[in-house]
């Protein structure tokens, strides 16, 4: 694999790259209609240390590996693009044992700032789901 | 005198000198000092890599609040502790006299935003003393040892002991 798509949204300023191949579809939270989907706000299970999380214009993402039906609720996607695979930088020790369920595991530059790279699939597994 | 005997005369106390010096400082310890809020704390100089000055630090959503975020160094991502979250003093914003120390220990890396750095200096180890048991329960558990610094009274925080309690 030399590349990967990524589907770049932003969390209260921090930007999140979601590996296109574990998501399903991505649909307005105002259209949601499928009532047996379980789904969950993403600052519930990763979280930003803050009073409040605004989401501008909240998305559901509908992972692909689950027999029941699982979105994550995350602002809507700002773009999605392909970086190769030797562009992703690892992370530090002490973040990749601290974070939840490793779910954030590198980070590609862009802007002078990172994309950090979130695995959907990770995140889900924690106990808090 | 001859000459060989003159040369040797002129360099041998130069390089007994020289002797000395290296045995002393055999019997120094190198201290980054440096100030969270009004407290005076030091690092053992040998465990500190380099000193940046503040940048922003990118939040990773996820983490403990122990830890600030990453930053880039020279193209290697590193983490960074929030030292007062760490040792349970309030928060303080970033100014211009923060600073960022590249630490490592027992194989783990990372900064730690440090409110200023005051000094790096060389002190004999008969300076450095046992920890005492008045100190501040939020910072006991990191201290190894103390010592002064311009009369003032200098924790000496232990690295692997502040990484440990966050991995």
């Amino acid at each position: 694999m030399d590349t990967i798509d990524i589907l770049v949204t932003k969390m209260s300023s921090v930007k999140l790259g979601l590996n296109m191949s574990q998501i399903e579809r991505i649909y307005r939270l105002s259209e949601e209609k499928n009532t047996s989907a379980k789904l969950i706000y993403i600052h519930k299970i990763l979280p930003f240390h803050q009073d409040s999380i605004s989401y501008k214009s909240p998305h559901i993402f509908m992972l692909k590996t689950f027999e029941t039906p699982f979105g994550i609720i995350i602002d809507e996607p700002q773009k999605m693009i392909n970086i190769p695979v030797k562009e992703i930088s690892p992370l530090p020790y002490l973040i990749k044992q601290t974070c939840v369920n490793g779910s954030i595991w590198g980070a590609v530059e862009e802007d002078s700032t990172f994309i950090l790279l979130l695995d959907v699939i990770r995140l889900i597994k924690t106990d808090q789901v | 005198m001859e000459q060989t005997e003159k040369i040797l005369n002129s360099i041998i106390p130069e390089k007994q000198s020289d002797q000395l010096n290296e045995m002393e400082n055999d019997q120094k310890t190198e201290l980054v000092i440096f100030k969270i809020g009004s407290m005076t704390h030091a690092f053992i100089g040998s465990d500190i890599k380099e000193i940046l000055p503040y940048e922003t630090i990118a939040f990773v959503p996820g983490c403990p609040e122990t830890i600030l975020g990453i930053i880039n160094v020279r193209g290697n991502i590193e983490s960074v502790l929030n030292l007062h979250k760490i040792i349970k003093k309030s928060d303080l914003m970033p100014t211009r006299r923060s600073r960022i120390a590249i630490a490592e220990r027992d194989g783990i890396r990372s900064g730690i935003l440090l409110d200023s750095v005051e000094d790096v200096v060389s002190i004999p180890r008969s300076n450095i003393y046992n920890t005492i048991s008045t100190l501040d329960p939020g910072i006991r558990g990191f201290v190894d040892s103390i010592t002064t610094y311009k009369d003032l009274y200098v924790t000496i925080l232990n690295v692997g002991k502040l990484f440990k309690t966050i991995a």
